[in-house]
């Protein structure tokens, strides 16, 4: 009986296998016939839903079992192959299924790994989530990323704030000069850029002296590394104003080893590239020789329009950067020249607003001016927990020669030489011993003679101004610090002396204007100076109290009094981070300082062939007090960065600017009367990513208020400028073929004479581009500007500027472009600004339309 | 003896681990809960092809990769050490903000072996398990929804004592997914529980980086998955126990009670293991 009911069992299995079938088979690649293992095998039922699925096996066989194949379909798919699918119902088994290579569509909607992720103080941004496909340079990708604000100068702000130090791979290769990096490594070597808050770059102050400031450090990708990367493009073409031929250039090679790093930079271009700007030293502190230039003749500038629509140019940049990193320390050496050519033409109408009625000077100006500047720079640097040693010796020489020819109301001709010769060491070691206390001492040294030379020739006459102004500065001090339970207290001593001479003399001197023309003088000085500083880490919150006291002896070779002054100029801080995302900071200080020693100068330089300075023929002391506060918030994993500042400052100083006119001369003296002056600041920055479109916003605003007192024609004059400004910057990816950049901003500013009403005044500029990508070979850039310029009240001017560029990726390597600019080929630009007492409209040429065909390579 | 087979089996591992292309990149959040109720997120990658894959944090991978060799370990101690020097010179220590793992989990699996092997670590020890993939059973249903632009199909599957539901796509032929998931056909992109513990994916891209071995994966020992749980339990429940049991010195009192789960979304991503 048992047995019979088991035969009944197996026979009911063996009828309900019989309904069956079987759909077994093979995958292969249809190349080479060989097996696939891993691939997708689905059968779907007639509703198109999953009845069942296998995965083929590693001799890449596979075999499901379905209750019957009628209305079903076999779906195989793999990563790499094309899907095969077909219907079952007509097919026997086992089956042979042969997939043939084919891309599995990913969709672009995505972003892989936190675009912004934070650890500890130390914020990573993935290069590859915000960088978009009309991005070169890791600098175009530094823009986009919310809380890091690029400035058009190329200085880097994290959180509102400047930056202190620009890494690569963990190497300070070149100090301030990070526009040679930003510009010139390609974003596709960076795998992520790093942001240090807080970030002490001696490590022997680490724990010791607070830092607010933030650094940046790039991540290279492997393939960056331990070897050299080049990349280079050259390119040429026409242009329809200037009317000629138009080239631009560029190498650029970098060297990231484990001992050693180098960047070697040359560039050339006459498109209308500013290259001198790529190499500034954003780092530089004010020079201790603090000499500045009398002589002002300079080229006309055009606010509120890009740079690179109105500069005519012929410039070139050689900039090489090595870093050896020795058994102690590192050493670095760097070199860089810089050409540059520019010419500029205006026709400007100048009106000065007088009690008596307003006084027009027109002129047509075409001037070229020609600056070469070379630099070179030796650091030793030994950066230990326990010492620091910093050896910099700087050396620079440029030379600017200017040519103006102006037409008009006052006809003449001005050729100024000016170059500058510089010399510079600073040492400064630093030694922490017990762990909490801190020895430094500090030499500085530097000399630098500012030569200048005006040359202006009138209609009748001719006139020379010569300048000689060199000065030495020296300041060697010493500091002790030590720390207890989060207080550190440090005391510097030193001594500074400071020796300069002045000698000017302009023989012709127009018969209307009275004075004398020659200044021969010393001002020297000696200080003797102690700074206590405290520092103070309670609860997050961080107190610096800083307390200057200096002693100053001021000679001044019997061309006026020598004087002996006490300054006192104390200043508190106080910094609160009560977590990773917020921080706060109020600062302020009050005191008396020395006046800038440029303004002793009782006779009169021509700065330029219309106005004519002199200084004061007495020192004085000024004062000064301010407050600031700033707040900053960010959130990493929403990508929302915000900062604001706000700033109040005043002044007194017991002189004040006056400006007389002589004739067609203007004469800019000071006059024995006290002037105060208040400026009020305040800003706001929001960043955000906008991951569903791998992009990324910004919204900012400003208001500045300045208040300040001049005189005009023996009047006084109350001036207050305001000015209102924001701004929006959106960029993102929203389809797989198409990226944009949007950029708009705004501003408004008025000048308030003497409480008379007066117009404000705006500028709007809007900036599109479009990137299309309608095949992976080939990109399509559409890029227009529009600025809307307020000239008078309510009256207008639009420029609309359209540019295009095809892009065609041959190899990797290796790609060919064709630019076309300014395709509707405008030409001019109107203006008006204000400028002391006086408005000053203008008409400014732009660049015109230009055509450029260029290939770049990388390696 | 068990040594000898240990340190056998992780060779065979490794060998079949070494060397293999990725095809693709996916990142996925992982959402639980603390004890207390508050929200966690951890960020976790997997790099998969048709025959292997590795799930990951790459945060944590990279302080393994640093940490795997001598120097790099002394440099990341020292690193470490620095991090809290500034802090106490700031006079506050925040845990936060030193450089350390978060997540210590490596899940990776061999379609060849038909196995995924576990790595994790129990305070200080590494430990390690493997498991055949038949535990794993899928009943695939019938709703559909779209997931990062993808058209997914809904699954479930009763798996170590929770009720998972995961939503994969047949657009994206890899039949992988998160943590231990895997075997639909297609990748899935999303897997949740009742009680708000879940994986979902937040981007796919093409890949062609290497799915290297776990770094220091020999010094992982082989243990049972249960006891594994059941350790990590005893040492939520009895964290006292567990640190002192381990040699740490503990001057501050912890109030276990505090730490007992108060829902089912806090207990371990496995309950099984009672």
């Amino acid at each position: 009986m048992k047995r019979i009911i088991i035969y009944i069992i197996f026979l009911f299995i063996a009828v309900s296998a019989v309904a069956e079938v079987n759909v077994s088979g093979k995958v292969v690649d249809k190349g080479n016939n060989a097996p696939l293992t891993g691939a997708s095998v689905i059968i779907k039922g007639a509703d198109g839903k999953i009845k069942k699925f296998a995965s083929s096996k590693a001799n890449g066989s596979f075999e499901v079992s379905v209750s019957s194949v009628e209305g079903c379909r076999l779906d195989v798919t793999m990563m790499g192959f094309a899907k095969k699918s077909f219907p079952l119902d007509s097919v026997s088994f086992p089956l042979i299924v042969q997939l043939e290579p084919g891309s599995t569509l990913l969709k672009e909607v995505t972003v892989k790994a936190d675009r912004i992720r934070e650890q500890g103080d130390t914020i990573t941004y993935n290069v590859g989530s915000f960088a978009q496909a009309q991005d070169r340079s890791i600098g175009d990708v530094l823009k986009r990323m919310p809380g890091i604000n690029v400035e058009s100068s190329g200085k880097i702000q994290y959180q509102g704030e400047d930056i202190n130090k620009f890494y690569i791979e963990g190497s300070d290769l070149l100090g301030g000069k990070y526009g040679i990096a930003t510009n010139g490594i390609s974003h596709e070597d960076v795998g992520a850029v790093e942001v240090m808050e807080n970030h002490q770059p001696m490590q022997v102050l680490s724990g010791i002296s607070f830092s607010d400031k933030a650094a940046i450090n790039l991540k290279l990708k492997n393939k960056a590394k331990a070897t050299w990367t080049f990349h280079g493009n050259a390119g040429g073409g026409y242009s329809w104003q200037p009317d000629g031929a138009i080239w631009s250039g560029e190498l650029f090679a970098m060297a990231v080893m484990p001992g050693f790093q180098n960047i070697t930079t040359i560039k050339t271009n006459n498109i209308g590239e500013d290259l001198s700007v790529q190499a500034t030293d954003f780092f530089a502190s004010r020079r201790g020789t603090d000499l500045r230039r009398y002589v002002s003749v300079s080229l006309p500038g055009v606010p509120n329009l890009s740079r690179k629509r109105t500069l005519f140019n012929r410039s070139a940049l050689v900039s090489t950067n090595s870093l050896w990193k020795l058994p102690h320390g590192e050493f670095k050496a760097q070199v860089d020249y810089s050409f540059n050519h520019v010419a500029a033409e205006a026709a400007n109408k100048t009106t000065y607003f007088l009690n008596d009625g307003n006084r027009v000077i027109t002129e047509d100006r075409n001037g070229v001016d020609r600056s070469h500047s070379l630099s070179g720079k030796l650091i030793y640097e030994l950066n230990q927990k326990t010492a620091f040693i910093n050896n910099t010796l700087i050396t620079n020489i440029d030379w600017d020669n200017v040519s103006l020819g102006v037409t008009g109301s006052l006809p003449n001709n001005q050729t100024a030489s000016l170059p500058d010769y510089y010399v510079g060491n600073d040492f400064k070691l630093i030694k922490r011993f017990r762990g909490k206390h801190l020895v430094t001492f500090i030499s500085k040294n530097e000399w630098e003679s500012l030569p200048q030379t005006l040359s202006v020739s009138m209609n009748d006459g001719f006139m020379r101004q010569h300048v000689k102004d060199h000065a030495f500065y020296t300041n060697e001090s010493a500091v002790y610090a030590f720390s207890v339970k989060g207080i550190t207290i440090s005391l510097e001593g030193g001594i500074k002396g400071y020796f300069r001479s002045l000698n000017t003399e302009l023989p012709d001197m127009p018969e209307e204007i009275p004075g004398v023309t020659i200044n021969v003088l010393n001002t020297n000085y000696f200080t003797v100076y102690t700074i206590p500083k405290f520092e103070y880490w309670v609860r997050r919150i961080n107190f610096t109290l800083n307390a200057p006291v200096s002693f100053a002896r001021y000679t001044f070779d019997k061309a006026i009094a020598n004087r002996t002054e006490v300054y006192f100029s104390p200043s508190l801080s106080m910094n609160w981070k009560p977590n990773n995302r917020f921080s706060m900071s109020v600062s302020g200080g009050t005191g008396r300082s020395p006046m800038d020693l440029n303004m002793i100068q009782p006779g009169y330089i021509m700065t330029n062939y219309r106005s004519f300075r002199r200084g004061v023929d007495d020192y004085y002391n000024s004062s000064s007090h301010r407050v600031s506060g700033r707040l900053s918030y960010k959130h990493t994993r929403h990508g929302i960065f915000a900062n604001a500042m706000v700033l109040q400052s005043w002044s007194n100083r017991p002189y004040t600017l006056a400006q007389q006119l002589y004739g067609d001369y203007v004469i800019y003296s000071y006059s024995n009367a006290q002037s105060e002056g208040q400026m009020l600041m305040a800003n706001g920055n929001i960043g955000k990513t906008l991951d569903f479109m791998r992009g990324s916003a910004n919204v900012n605003g400003s208001f500045s208020r300045n208040e300040s007192h001049l005189m005009s024609e023996n009047s006084n004059v109350n001036s207050v400028s305001t000015l209102w400004s924001a701004g929006i910057k959106i960029n993102g990816a929203p389809i797989r073929w198409l990226s944009f950049d949007y950029r708009f901003e705004w501003a408004s500013s008025c000048l308030v004479m003497n409480g008379t009403n007066a117009s404000w005044l705006g500028n709007m500029e809007n900036e599109l581009l479009f990137n299309l990508m309608p095949h992976k070979k080939w990109e399509w850039h559409i890029s227009g500007e529009h600025y809307r310029n307020e000239i008078a009240t309510g009256q207008f001017k639009n420029v609309f500027l359209l540019d295009t560029k095809v892009i065609y990726k041959l190899t990797k390597r290796l790609e060919l472009s064709a630019t076309l600019s300014n395709i509707f080929n405008q030409r001019t630009y109107n203006y008006t600004t204000y400028n002391q007492l006086s408005s000053f409209e203008s008409q400014r040429w732009l660049r015109g339309r230009e055509f450029l065909i260029s290939i770049s390579l990388r390696k | 003896m068990k040594r000898l087979l240990t340190s056998i089996i992780m060779c065979s591992v490794s060998i079949t681990a070494m060397a293999q292309t990725a095809d693709i990149e996916v990142s996925y959040n992982m959402r639980s809960f603390y004890a207390n109720g508050v929200e966690k997120n951890n960020k976790y990658h997997l790099l998969a092809n048709s025959t292997l894959s590795k799930f990951f944090n790459p945060q944590s991978e990279e302080i393994d990769s640093l940490t795997s060799t001598p120097e790099g370990l002394a440099n990341y101690k020292k690193t470490q050490e620095a991090a809290l020097q500034a802090m106490i010179g700031q006079g506050q220590i925040t845990m936060d903000k030193l450089p350390r793992k978060k997540v210590t989990d490596y899940v990776i699996k061999s379609t060849p072996d038909s196995t995924l092997t576990v790595y994790d670590m129990l305070l200080r020890d590494h430990v390690y398990y493997t498991e055949p993939f038949s535990e794993m059973v899928w009943e695939i249903g019938d709703s559909t929804k779209n997931v990062l632009g993808y058209e997914c199909i809904q699954a479930t599957t009763d798996y170590h004592g929770r009720v998972w539901t995961v939503w994969f796509t047949p657009e994206i032929p890899i039949q992988d997914g998160p943590w231990k998931f895997r075997g639909l056909p297609g990748l899935i992109l999303e897997a949740t529980t009742g009680d708000g513990i879940g994986f979902y994916a937040d981007g796919i891209e093409p890949s062609a980086k290497q799915i290297k071995n776990v770094y220091g994966s020999e010094k992982y020992e082989r243990q049972n998955r249960k006891d594994i749980l059941r350790a990590r339990r005893a040492m939520i429940d009895n964290p006292m126990g567990a640190l002192s049991a381990n040699g740490w010195q503990v001057g501050v009192k912890i109030d276990s009670n505090a730490l007992k789960p108060k829902s089912g979304s806090s207990d371990l991503i496995e309950t099984d293991y009672r």
